[in-house]
């Protein structure tokens, strides 16, 4: 049994009975769990209250009469506690408990069981038609990804190792602004504070636990991030066999048909993934330009028929 | 169920969720009780035996929160202060919203006239936390990310798979090899339970994908039809990109000059190998060997003047 719980439970239920602000002396001489002396019982409460706001309770601090030069009080709002999601009917409560149940067994278990737990509270009667036509259920266990989640959404900064292209672990300071499911990878978006860059992250190339700065501390976020490379990219001119590389032709800006091959233009938004996908497709492509990319993807070609014959 | 002990923030959070489901359910049993919060009966016990410490100031039983939960069964009276549900904090919102996009993607096939629902309920949530995380494509991210897992721990998956020739929807086991893309389509190859054959299914044919208590008997299966094929390959370097298309981690390579790979399909084998860019050289087998050095011979051939009009 725990005496601190006991106490915050206490904290808790006193501060929203209340209609009027209660002075600390009046929560220290009522509120069950408050003894020592009166630095020890004023340490406690701060704590407590952070205790409680960390929970998401807000507690609001006020006087009684602004006429008079009163002790400062402290309460609860109903208004503030109690859930409100505005007018809820049993198909929402069925879509909303389908929605939280994705997670069984995946990163934001806990987080969604709790959801859960507070919308069967409701007393609302679910909508069990709405509740049987599908099941979907979501299977990321990354174990960072409930601290990314939470960073974004209290603006801290947040530090972790990234496995760079060439395999070194490169540490990354990063102000965390969107976090994107695409194509079964998870992409972070965020500031990468050392190079001054907004750049895109894959979850699953983060090697380290993900180290989330203080409480309290927030970065700015600016009123539009758009990835650094979204400008001005370089384009890449490849002649594509007749009725293959469709993963290529997808990409193109331009396309110029010819007869056994087709020209395409496509952005280069990764030299590397690009030049792997040429050589991928074997003698389907051929890179024109730029002269860096046909020049790479010939050395490639020489160096692997030198291995090889 | 895991048995963990809380800390005392957790639990209090636990008992501030205990009274108003409780007075949602009363008379539910302490089982229930534990499933429902997803923690130990011995934890659910503990937080009711504080929980009945707690009260208004004064804490005569007339201000106590009244339990009785001796027969096993659980009811509350007295609870008026905490009847509240309480509001959602945001990793709960945050949840919630990626499993609505979830049902979103599912539901415009399946249940159409519940997407309009779904998309209310999410603004509503995602309008409170103001954060940017949001799930793109269902279909890819969810059971692309369940068919991984299982190549990964060499598990079994029960699909849904819609195959447009026949106009059919099938129910299947399978036990996934490997994914491959041709011609821009995502497809993974494995064991099809259900039709007793090696089979490759279009990931975005796939409806639903879970985990299938079926044990991937791999080598037994791969032993009985012989389709899977091994390369003994010289690392000369690696990069991430060559790393993450042969499914391999850091460790899996750590101090190594050679490696033994994997695949079931041999054309993929020595596409992914020639991508690697002279990173991975074939040392066996010999033909393999030989076909690459021709591969890369026909498409350099292609980059002499006037080879491609």
């Amino acid at each position: 049994m725990s005496r601190k719980s006991e106490r915050l439970v206490n904290l808790t239920i006193a501060l929203l009975a209340t209609k009027r602000y209660l002075t600390k002396s009046e929560i220290f001489r009522t509120v069950d769990g408050y003894d020592g002396s009166p630095e020890a019982m004023e340490r406690m409460f701060e704590r407590d209250k952070d205790d409680l706001r960390s929970l998401g309770i807000v507690i609001e601090l006020g006087t009684f009469d602004p006429l008079f030069e009163d002790e400062a009080g402290y309460r609860i709002t109903p208004a503030s506690y109690q859930f409100n999601l505005g007018q809820l009917d049993g198909e929402d409560i069925a879509l909303l408990s389908l929605a939280a149940s994705a997670w069984s067994g995946a990163s934001l278990e806990r987080e969604s069981s709790a959801a859960l737990v507070k919308l069967e509270s409701l007393g609302l009667e679910c909508d069990s038609d709405a509740l049987s036509f599908l099941a979907p259920q979501m299977s990321v266990n990354d174990p960072n990804f409930s601290l990314i989640t939470d960073a974004i959404v209290r603006k801290a900064e947040i530090e972790f190792d990234y496995l760079g292209e060439d395999l070194s672990l490169k540490q990354k300071k990063v102000h965390p602004y969107s976090l994107k499911g695409d194509s079964g990878f998870w992409y972070l978006v965020g500031m990468d504070v050392a190079a001054e860059q907004v750049k895109k992250f894959r979850l699953d190339r983060i090697e380290s636990e993900i180290n989330v700065g203080k409480k309290g501390d927030r970065f700015e976020s600016p009123v539009s991030h758009g990835l650094a490379d979204d400008h001005l990219q370089e384009r890449a001119v490849l002649k594509v066999r007749k009725g293959s590389a469709h993963q290529l032709r997808a990409l193109a800006i331009e396309t110029n048909p010819g007869d056994e091959w087709d020209q395409i233009e496509i952005a280069i938004i990764n030299r590397s993934w690009l030049k792997r996908s040429i050589l991928w497709h074997r003698d389907d492509v051929v890179a024109i330009s730029p002269s860096w990319l046909r020049l790479d993807v010939i050395d490639s070609l020489k160096r692997m028929q030198a291995l090889h014959g | 169920m895991a048995k963990e002990q809380s800390t005392p923030l957790e639990q209090t959070a636990r008992m501030l969720d205990l009274v108003p489901f409780l007075l949602a359910h009363q008379g539910i049993s302490i089982n229930d009780l534990a499933d429902h919060f997803k923690v130990d009966k011995d934890v659910i016990l503990d937080d009711l035996n504080t929980l009945w410490m707690c009260g208004l100031p004064g804490y005569t039983p007339l201000e106590l929160i009244d339990l009785a939960f001796d027969s096993g069964y659980v009811t509350i009276r007295n609870a008026a202060p905490l009847a509240r549900v309480r509001t959602l904090s945001s990793s709960e919102i945050v949840s919630l919203t990626l499993g609505l996009d979830l049902l979103r993607e599912a539901s415009a096939e399946i249940a159409p006239e519940r997407s309009q629902r779904i998309i209310e309920l999410s603004e509503k949530l995602r309008s409170i936390i103001g954060a940017d995380i949001s799930i793109h494509d269902k279909s890819q991210t969810t059971f692309r990310t369940v068919i991984a897992r299982a190549i990964k721990e060499r598990g079994s998956v029960a699909i849904s798979y819609f195959s447009p020739a026949s106009d059919r929807q099938s129910e299947r086991t399978v036990t996934p090899y490997h994914f491959l893309v041709e011609g821009g389509v995502e497809y993974f190859q494995g064991y099809c339970h259900t039709s007793s054959a090696i089979r490759t299914f279009r990931l975005d044919r796939v409806r639903a994908a879970t985990e299938s208590e079926r044990s991937g008997k791999l080598e037994n299966i791969s032993a009985a039809t012989g389709e899977k094929f091994r390369v003994h390959a010289a690392i000369h370097w690696m990069d991430r990109a060559t790393l993450e298309s042969f499914d391999l981690e850091l460790t899996d390579i750590e101090g190594l000059s050679s490696i033994t790979l994997e695949a079931f399909s041999e054309q993929w084998m020595a596409r992914s190998i020639l991508a690697s860019g002279a990173g991975l050289e074939v040392l066996e087998p010999q033909e393999l060997r030989r076909s690459i050095a021709k591969s890369a011979e026909v498409t350099m051939a292609l980059y002499d003047e006037g080879a491609i009009a």
